[in-house]
């Protein structure tokens, strides 16, 4: 089974600190895996938004993989090939499309309370800089939308210093603020599907 | 509205902070574990936090195996008691 993992520089796992060997090696739970309790984690393409770190690597793993909220357990896999596509500059880019679209939830927050020429000043700003004083300001002034506009805010201020993860996590909660848990998925999905398609990944 | 499904849950930076010393001595449950690494991938702060954690639960651990300091030289207890005489 094809999925994918997230490793830090040097193809260290996040949060086992384990050193993954070079490609085609396979690594086993039970055989070194110290840190971590429950097997060899791996994305899902809808998992992916959940676990952004530097390198991204295609991995295969035995085919018993169970399935988890956010992500597979398997007993083993092994690197494939890096996903050379992902790079800061991606990340960056990925960044700013969630930053445009806590802008849109902002957008919308201000329309469902009659701020037309707000959310007009919204729609208008055509860059991030622009973005995150617009939606600072407007939030002083719409105590109805003010949190929307806030995490528009925010939104765009990881674009601006490069926190790709947290630029996601602001996107999905400004569009629950607007549509509930169905919206949060909703952008979660979107998100997943925008690094499937700039990534070149297919299903696992 | 729908009513808010498990998997939207995520914890808080405050949360964070009460969870992180069970997390580095692995007793969170799964469900608990995943919530607090998705929140480490998520917020640098937090991320900072806990390499702070780690660094000095690394530390005390190593004080652990130093063996306890030996009665104080003749030296620093006649310097000692001299310091206390000229403070009378």
């Amino acid at each position: 089974m094809i999925a994918y993992k997230f490793l830090r520089a040097g193809r260290i796992g996040p949060f086992s600190g384990f050193q993954w060997p070079e490609c085609g090696v396979w690594v086993r739970a039970e055989e070194g895996l110290a840190g971590c309790r429950t097997g060899i984690h791996a994305c899902r393409l809808r998992d992916l938004p959940w676990w952004l770190a530097n390198e991204l690597w295609e991995i295969e793993l035995e085919d018993d993989a169970a399935t988890d909220e956010h992500k597979l357990i398997a007993r083993g896999g092994c690197l494939r090939s890096r996903i050379e596509a992902w790079t800061p500059a991606c990340a960056d880019q990925y960044a700013k499309a969630c930053a445009w679209r806590a802008r849109d939830h902002a957008i919308e927050a201000l329309r469902r309370h009659g701020h037309e020429k707000q959310a007009a000043r919204m729609a208008g700003a055509g860059t991030l800089i622009e973005l995150r004083d617009a939606a600072g300001e407007l939030a002083e002034l719409n105590p109805e939308a003010r949190i929307s506009l806030l995490m528009s805010q925010d939104g765009a201020a990881c674009a601006l210093t490069h926190a790709a993860p947290m630029g996601a996590y602001v996107a999905a909660h400004a569009a629950k603020r607007i549509g509930g848990p169905v919206a949060y998925d909703a952008e979660r999905r979107w998100q997943s599907e925008w690094l499937a398609r700039h990534l070149g990944l297919r299903p696992s | 509205m729908t009513a808010p499904r498990e998997h939207v849950e995520e914890i808080s930076c405050q949360e964070f902070v009460e969870l992180v010393t069970d997390y580095f001595e692995g007793a969170l449950g799964p469900r608990t574990q995943n919530r607090v690494e998705e929140h480490l991938v998520m917020c640098h702060y937090c991320e900072t936090y806990a390499e702070q954690i780690r660094a000095t639960m690394r530390a005390l651990r190593a004080l652990d195996d130093e063996p306890p300091a030996g009665e104080p030289s003749p030296a620093i207890l006649a310097a000692l008691r001299r310091r206390r005489e000229d403070s009378r």
